[in-house]
């Protein structure tokens, strides 16, 4: 929670910059009345203050212990979303993050907010198995495949010895001195929960995580 | 004379209202939405201050800074972050940052560091126009002359100069006389601040 926070926080200050910053500029227009600019200062003001409120909405969503509805969402913007709260952490870190993703939207039906849990948790750990090494990249790949979406975060790091393969989802398995053995099994949880699956992909360098969804699209198809 | 201010910012409503509030207290502003299309761009812009937000995908705004200064490129540079990360602050700094600000800036510190970077922006081109106006004069002198400036600046008497390049004073004298047209100047220190500037350049 401590590093979603401060992403928030981080987030929280771009608005707030404009803010400001329109905001002392309408000071200075109204002082030497100048009064043609100040509508569109004060449309930027305004824009600027609602993005700070979705940013705080979707923290308090984050935070909140029972199931969202089900919603069609494009999994594009979750990994957007997912990418800004990482962002600071990413730049940190000096890793390499690589997106590739289909133009077109990958429209899925599930809670936005558990599944962008999911992709934060993977991205993150990825992250950490990058922590001091140089020319750290992160693949993120997104394609879709016969009515399912699927998601590869695949990592250059030093990868799972095969021994530790088999307890990956296992609740409370750590080998990190302050893990809690919970990150990947939540993960699998709510992707299950979502109708999906998520597993480990052998066969790469580092580690590589595949996050199966279905395609809203197919499954309203099948339904007709 | 006021400079041009660079503002790198990959946030457009961000770039958007700190131009505003820059071009409404009178500085001219260019804005960039990441560093790429900055470097791009660099060629064909004149010496300013840049403003950098240190977070931004692909290059981020130290390593924007350090791309500068490997191409030698000394225009001062305030960097803002969203977030008070002391190790950044200090890389910054180390980097020659003229400022580090933190996100939400201030108008007045903002102005206060882009006034403070175009004081250093206007030092170093005056040292600039200075040594390279001196390089320029020193091109005028022969291998002989420039080798009796050298001892000149270094504190010799002419006939000192002689005896150590086994000539008579009369000889230097003539070489001074040509240096004093050459320089446009009779005084030794003058000459002496000319070539101390124009030899130093890299």
């Amino acid at each position: 929670m401590g590093e979603l926070a401060s992403g928030m926080a981080h987030e929280l200050t771009q608005p707030m910059t404009a803010i400001l910053a329109q905001a002392q500029v309408s000071r200075r227009l109204l002082a030497r009345e100048d009064y043609k600019p100040l509508a569109s200062s004060l449309d930027d003001v305004i824009d600027q203050t609602k993005r700070a409120s979705s940013i705080l909405e979707r923290l308090r969503n984050w935070s909140r212990p029972q199931r969202g509805m089900p919603v069609e969402v494009d999994l594009s913007d979750i990994l957007k979303n997912v990418r800004a709260l990482l962002a600071s952490e990413i730049d940190r870190l000096e890793v390499k993050f690589v997106v590739d993703v289909p133009d077109h939207p990958v429209v899925v039906r599930v809670d936005q907010v558990e599944i962008e849990q999911v992709v934060h948790n993977v991205i993150r750990n990825a992250l950490e198995a990058l922590d001091g090494q140089l020319d750290g990249e992160i693949n993120v790949r997104m394609k879709k495949v016969s009515g399912k979406a699927i998601l590869n975060i695949t990592d250059n790091g030093p990868g799972i010895p095969e021994e530790l393969r088999p307890q990956l989802f296992t609740p409370f398995y750590t080998t990190r001195e302050h893990g809690t053995g919970l990150g990947l099994a939540l993960c699998q949880r709510l992707i299950e929960r979502a109708g999906g699956e998520i597993f480990f992909v052998p066969g790469s360098a580092g580690a590589s995580f595949r996050i199966v969804l279905q395609l809203a699209a197919t499954m309203s198809e099948a339904a007709e | 004379m006021s400079h041009p201010v660079y503002l790198v910012d990959d946030d457009p409503a961000v770039n958007r209202a700190l131009s505003l509030l820059l071009s409404t207290v009178g500085f001219s502003v260019v804005t960039f939405s990441d560093p790429t299309s900055f470097l791009a761009r660099l060629d064909d812009l004149e010496p300013g201050c840049l403003i950098v937000d240190i977070r931004m995908p692909l290059i981020s705004g130290l390593r924007l800074q350090e791309h500068l200064a490997e191409h030698g490129i000394e225009w001062p540079t305030v960097v803002i972050s969203g977030h008070g990360d002391i190790q950044a602050c200090r890389r910054a700094f180390q980097n020659g940052a003229v400022d580090f600000l933190s996100k939400p800036v201030d108008e007045q510190d903002l102005i206060d560091s882009i006034q403070r970077g175009n004081e250093i922006l206007e030092r170093n081109l005056q040292a600039n126009a200075e040594r390279s106006e001196a390089s320029k004069l020193l091109s005028l002198l022969t291998g002989r002359e420039k080798e009796v400036l050298n001892l000149m600046s270094q504190g010799f008497s002419t006939k000192q100069i002689a005896t150590a390049l086994q000539v008579s004073p009369r000889t230097i004298e003539s070489h001074r006389a040509a240096l004093g047209i050459k320089l446009d100047t009779s005084s030794a220190v003058e000459m002496t601040r000319i070539w101390l500037h124009g030899s130093a350049l890299p």
